[in-house]
């Protein structure tokens, strides 16, 4: 699994939507069930003023 | 017999084993000793209840983290185990095979060499026997985390579970309010001679045995050997050598908060301990993660905070006014994580002598406490990698501190009073103090005993795994002692 940090606290919103474009853009796997989900996956999180949370949350797509 | 050393002084001319600290480890050995037939001492510097007086001896200085050292630790029979919590979990194999990434070795022995200890041991902190290690909760899904496993003691307090049995165990002496204050290392004949003991008026006098044990703690133990002049003279005890070094704790992390999406349909506390397959990703130390739900939760239920947090995450407004939501949300969550985490050996972590002595003429000890990169790698690999598993396992979220995933940040923590490491057991003393056999290097009759001795601490209380090496020291002994005596 990896992360990114978007700290808010010490980030702007500039830098936010440069990595959520970032991570829209990566191809990366997620929208799977659990179950259904390869068990080689691994999910991208960002977090954001400490919260650990899906990167599938805030991809520009949902915009 | 219990006798008080500062109103009888009845010490006999020589015993066959000496024994300096009556802590759980002291008391253990003295029992098995004597009770295999050795003419045993043991020596303790406090009496049978807490006193000031004794006490004010543990002050030290501190440089680096603090570690409350004079509060944690109790001095007087029985030691610690007067105010321990009772959690016993075991070592694993995988501490004694992995070797930690840092510079300095594992476990010089197997597993299996403290492992056919542990019933016994088990049986001495009155845990019921035959019975495993339990958990409490289910693991998380993956590979990462499993549910802890542990059983609670009484607690086991030493001095009042034993006491029968120190007042009659024929050919054990214990004496209370008995400091020792000095080593006398005899460098022709490579032995220690005797030892000086003091009561609280400086009255002082030698004791001699064939074989002396310290066991007085992960701090006394270093002090009394860098406190020795002969020691040093003799050359068993160096500047740069390992006494004192490799200090390690339990690392106390205040990790953060979590949601839950099911809030009170939680258990009110649930343990996890890192995999192998974890540590071996993460080239991190182990680490236990306990979930404890905030009180309040449990009382009135749910904030509607917490709900609306679900709501915004899942719902189509947009990124950037997620972000927004999110980075004002301050709630206080559901519950919080608290940690105890494995600490690697690293020799700048240390108990070092300083030029002022206590009331009784011993030098006092100065500990640096502090934590390296790895370290910081540990805490982090946890803390981020426990929060993906709420997520992805839908348990609910994990609001991390900042210091936790932001190594730049300096770490809040507090000590567990698991104090290891300070004459670590190894293969040779380049890398360490005592030998396999707890015996101090260079030295043919002076033994350690208790977790100073550890090599690492993996993510484990030590007060039980103390006990199993304890136990195997005191059938090394009596193995020695009946081949040569």
């Amino acid at each position: 699994m990896r992360e990114t940090d978007l700290n808010t606290s010490v980030m702007g919103r500039r830098s936010f939507l440069q990595a959520s474009a970032l991570l829209s853009l990566g191809g990366i796997m997620f929208g799977f069930s659990k179950a259904a989900r390869p068990s080689a996956a691994k999910s991208e999180f960002i977090v954001i003023n400490g919260w650990v949370l899906p990167a599938r949350h805030f991809r520009q797509t949902h915009a | 017999m219990i006798k008080d050393y500062q109103s009888q002084k009845e010490l006999r001319d020589h015993y066959d084993i000496c024994i300096i600290g009556g802590g759980p480890a002291g008391i253990t050995l003295a029992l098995r000793l004597a009770g295999n037939g050795r003419r045993v001492v043991l020596v303790e510097g406090g009496g049978l209840e807490y006193s000031p007086v004794s006490q004010n001896l543990y002050k030290v200085s501190s440089s680096g983290l603090e570690l409350y050292a004079q509060e944690t630790r109790l001095r007087y029979l029985g030691g610690t185990s007067n105010h321990w919590a009772g959690r016993c979990r075991p070592f694993e194999p995988s501490d004694f095979i992995v070797a930690p990434p840092v510079p300095v070795p594992g476990w010089p022995i197997a597993f299996s060499e403290i492992e056919r200890n542990l019933p016994e041991a088990m049986d001495i902190v009155d845990l019921p026997p035959h019975s495993g290690f339990k958990a409490i909760n289910a693991s998380l899904d993956g590979n990462d985390f499993y549910a802890d496993r542990f059983l609670l003691s009484p607690p086991t307090r030493f001095a009042q579970k034993y006491a029968k049995e120190l007042n009659e165990t024929e050919g054990l002496d214990v004496f209370i309010h008995c400091n020792c204050v000095d080593l006398e290392f005899d460098s022709k004949a490579g032995r220690i001679a005797t030892i000086v003991v003091s009561d609280y008026e400086l009255h002082r006098e030698r004791v001699t045995a064939k074989q002396f044990i310290l066991a007085t703690g992960a701090i006394e133990n270093a002090r009394h050997l860098l406190n020795s002049e002969s020691l040093a003279t003799g050359g068993i005890v160096s500047k740069d050598g390992f006494v004192g070094r490799c200090f390690m704790e339990h690392l106390n992390v205040e990790m953060g908060t979590f949601i839950l999406n099911d809030g009170q349909g939680t258990d009110a506390r649930q343990e996890y301990f890192t995999t192998d397959a974890f540590v071996m990703e993460h080239k991190s130390g182990k680490g236990n993660v306990t979930a404890t739900l905030v009180a309040e939760v449990k009382s009135y239920g749910r904030m509607a905070a917490i709900k609306s947090f679900f709501e915004n995450l899942v719902c189509e407004v947009g990124a950037e006014r997620k972000v927004e939501f999110i980075a004002k949300f301050d709630c206080p969550g559901d519950g919080v994580l608290g940690t105890l985490i494995e600490q690697f050996p690293n020799p700048d972590s240390r108990i070092s002598l300083l030029d002022e002595r206590d009331a009784l003429g011993m030098r006092k000890v100065n500990v640096h406490w502090e934590l390296t990169p790895a370290d910081r790698n540990t805490v982090k690999s946890i803390g981020l990698e426990v929060a993906k598993c709420f997520a992805e396992t839908g348990l609910g979220f994990v609001k991390l501190e900042d210091y936790v995933y932001d190594v730049d940040l300096p770490l809040r923590l507090n000590p567990h009073a698991h104090h290891m490491g300070t004459t670590r057991m190894a293969a040779s003393p380049e890398f360490g103090v005592v030998d396999e056999n707890c015996k101090v290097f260079g030295v043919e009759n002076l033994y350690v005993a208790g977790s100073s001795v550890f090599a690492t601490g993996g993510a484990c209380n030590p007060t039980m795994p103390i006990l199993q090496i304890v136990l195997r020291l005191a059938e090394h002994l009596n193995h020695q002692m009946g081949r040569y005596s």
